[in-house]
């Protein structure tokens, strides 16, 4: 099974590859940069004050400038769920070609199970190796760099996006059974899923605090960039009554403020929290894939 | 004596519609067997619940005794499938094929493979895309046969080949079973091949068995005889009628059973198998299947 | 390498394993298979003429019982000992001229190919009562 694994994917395996090597590439190079620049480079500061000016700095200014790696950092995912997920038993069965593996000398169960293990884990492990140098090249920023930002590009996140992706992927092509529109549905549902849980289920893994304060500054990025602040502060006047979310002209005399927000200590216990919720889909989804495919005949 | 294929009261159905209906097949060991129908008919089904690639709704199939739901393993390993339009992988090469067929199979003769292969010239460096039918065919063949497997099945397999690619085919297949005795069900439209490949026949009309016999014992027990009109309610005693067919002048009977005196104005006309097949294809009603396993073990 | 190779007529009415026979005798008659040589195996016909394999068997099985050829399990079929003496070519290529002249007489005469064959038969028939008696 091993060598027909590899024989079959190893295309993909070649692109998949090229991507990360590529993404990681870039993450660690500037991340490298900055560290060699400077102590702590803040990124309300600027980066361009960080680096310096030689060609190798230059190197990373331009990476930094375009954001290529945070953005291919949340693509990834979705294009090994769609491009390798989706035509994994797709494109057997659109090909014909399940008539004859499923008629050699191992079992669909086998076939299924062996071809997923040695496809799935080196691509999050790849993508495991990507994240956690966004987490390093966030590290080389100090102390105060607000992570909550780029949530979706780091350890444990994107290797468990990954795998949700692809199982996502291998799920839609076995019951669909045509490449291109698993991987229609697969971009649709994972895109769907990742902005309904950052959206609507994030901010609820732990019950967020509630900063009151009447210092009015003391709420928001400004104040405290490593924590993650919901919503929008809410401005009190002196009797208690709620004036709004917003300072303006109109608005009457603020007396204290509150914004509820999750803490920057709780920051890993989110992640780990989501990359659990994303592994378990994933796990449900493969197993709903696998037996889909070893009772569905053809 | 374990059948290769027996099925009982099998049946399939895919959605509302039973493409195989209360289907009850016995296929004996070492024959060639053929299996013909009109295009949907349930050839390829009953081919698919035989290699395990679909699973009954109704009634049960057994090959070598075991169910393909329960044991699939042990029959894999003993039974080898060519699908319709002999699918392989097209950006392997010949080679690569023959690596797969070596990597999933258990009992896997190589060599044999290979030199069957190298006997028909085809390079096992060329990608299977760039193959022509024929070779395409061929590589199938080999790979199916390259575990050695007691029972052979085959969806149409020639149905796209010009009548060289289609000769070849035959003789390998034909001289593969001459070596191993294998046990073959053959999907096919080209009666000729059938009647030069086949000893036992299977008609499928609209998902049930029509006839299913030895070939040599059709061709006996089946006639055509033509004599002047009968009257619509004539009777004929001692045999079975199959089909008839009026003009004004004639009356054409096939019938089945041992010839009948014949009157004045009767003569009996050849029946070969192809027309055989096509007067029980236009006469769905119908029906002549092997008697009962109880009458053979008590004569 | 087989020492005779068959080719089969699917129009001829006349069933496979019949025109198998036939040529085998065909081959005896003219000298091309004399006595104790060995008649292609089973898998060299089917795998030049694409037979069932069974058909073949019967072909060699039924020219045994006639005496013709011996099968030796394991080695193969063989041209009995015994079989009788190949006509030579000349007295063959004579005997059919001859017939061909006959058989322009008797479409001058009126006879059409069907009586003809009728007739043939009929004195056969005929001889072999005689030969009985």
């Amino acid at each position: 099974m091993t060598w027909v694994t590899w024989r079959q994917h190893r295309l993909e395996a070649l692109w998949a590859l090229v991507l990360a090597v590529l993404l990681g590439g870039s993450v660690g190079y500037v991340a490298l940069q900055l560290s060699i620049a400077s102590g702590s480079c803040p990124r309300t500061i600027g980066f361009s004050t960080c680096l310096s000016s030689d060609p190798f700095g230059q190197i990373a200014q331009a990476i930094l400038r375009f954001n290529l790696a945070q953005y291919g950092l949340v693509v990834f995912p979705a294009l090994a769920g769609a491009f390798i997920g989706a035509p994994f038993v797709a494109r057997e069965i659109e090909n014909g070609t399940q008539h004859l593996a499923w008629t050699q000398g191992v079992t669909r169960m086998r076939w299924l199970l062996v071809k997923l293990a040695l496809v799935f884990v080196p691509l999050i492990a790849a993508a495991a190796l990507v994240g956690y140098l966004e987490v390093v090249f966030l590290n080389v920023q100090g102390p105060q760099v607000n992570r909550w930002d780029i949530f979706d590009q780091q350890a444990p996140v994107v290797p468990a996006a990954t795998f949700f992706a692809l199982a996502l992927g291998v799920a839609f092509g076995a019951v669909i059974g045509r490449s291109i529109p698993a991987m229609a549905a697969t971009l649709l549902a994972f895109v769907g899923a990742r902005i309904g849980i950052a959206e609507l289920v994030r901010s609820h893994y732990i019950a967020p605090l509630m900063k009151t304060t009447h210092d009015l500054s003391a709420v928001g990025n400004q104040a405290d960039p490593t924590a993650w602040w919901l919503g929008f502060p809410d401005y009190y006047d002196s009797t208690g009554h709620l004036l709004g979310n917003l300072l303006g002209p109109s608005a009457g005399q603020p007396s204290y403020v509150t914004q509820s927000f999750q803490p920057g200590d709780r920051f890993w216990a989110f992640q780990t929290i989501e990359a659990a919720i994303l592994c378990g889909l994933a796990l449900l989804i493969v197993g709903c894939a696998v037996y889909w495919v070893t009772r569905r005949a053809t | 004596m374990i059948a290769p294929i027996e099925a009982t009261g099998l049946g399939k159905r895919f959605g509302r519609t039973w493409a195989l209906d209360d289907c009850s097949i016995r296929v004996p060991a070492g024959k060639i067997a053929g299996l013909v129908g009109p295009n949907g008919a349930g050839k390829t089904t009953f081919l698919h619940l035989a290699a395990g690639l679909l699973r009954p709704t109704a009634g049960e199939i057994t090959v070598f005794g075991r169910s393909p739901q329960g044991q699939l393993l042990l029959l894999l390993d003993r039974v080898g499938f060519v699908a319709q339009d002999t699918p392989l992988y097209s950006g392997f090469s010949v080679g690569d094929m023959l690596r797969f067929g070596r990597e999933l199979n258990r009992r896997w003769d190589q060599a044999d493979v290979e030199e069957r292969l190298r006997s028909l010239d085809i390079p096992f460096d060329k990608r299977v895309g760039q193959l022509s039918g024929g070779q395409r065919s061929q590589v199938a063949l080999a790979l199916a046969l390259g575990k050695h497997p007691e029972l052979l099945l085959l969806d149409e397999p020639v149905a796209r080949l010009d009548p060289l690619a289609r000769r070849e085919f035959m003789q390998r297949l034909t001289e593969a079973v001459a070596e191993e005795g294998s046990t073959v069900l053959l999907s096919s439209h080209v009666m000729a091949d059938l009647e030069r490949v086949c000893d036992y026949l299977i008609i499928i009309a609209a998902g049930r068995v029509q006839v299913a016999g030895e070939i040599e014992a059709l061709l006996a027990s089946h006639h055509l005889i033509v004599g002047p009109r009968l009257n619509a309610n004539a009777r004929l005693s001692g045999v079975e009628l199959v089909k008839a067919q009026h003009t004004e002048r004639q009356s054409s009977l096939w019938i089945r059973g041992p010839v009948p005196e014949l009157g004045a104005g009767w003569r009996e006309e050849p029946l070969p198998l192809e027309e055989l097949v096509i007067t029980y294809l236009s006469a769905p009603r119908a029906v002549t299947l092997p008697r009962p396993q109880l009458e053979e073990a008590a004569s | 390498m087989a020492l005779i190779s068959f080719h089969l007529d699917a129009n001829s009415g006349v069933s496979y394993y019949v025109q198998l026979m036939q040529q085998v005798r065909q081959a005896l008659l003219f000298g091309l298979l004399k006595a104790g040589d060995q008649l292609p195996t089973v898998k060299e016909v089917v795998a030049q003429v694409a037979l069932n394999p069974n058909t073949v068997l019967r072909a060699y099985r039924d020219l045994e019982h006639e005496g013709l050829v011996l099968s030796r399990p394991g080695l193969g079929t063989f041209v009995a000992s015994n079989v009788p003496p190949a006509v030579a070519q000349s007295s063959y290529r004579l005997l059919r001229t001859e017939l061909e002249r006959w058989i322009r007489k008797a479409h001058e005469a009126g006879l059409d190919d069907d009586t003809l064959a009728a007739l043939v038969a009929h004195v056969l028939h005929a001889r072999a009562q005689d030969v009985v008696a």
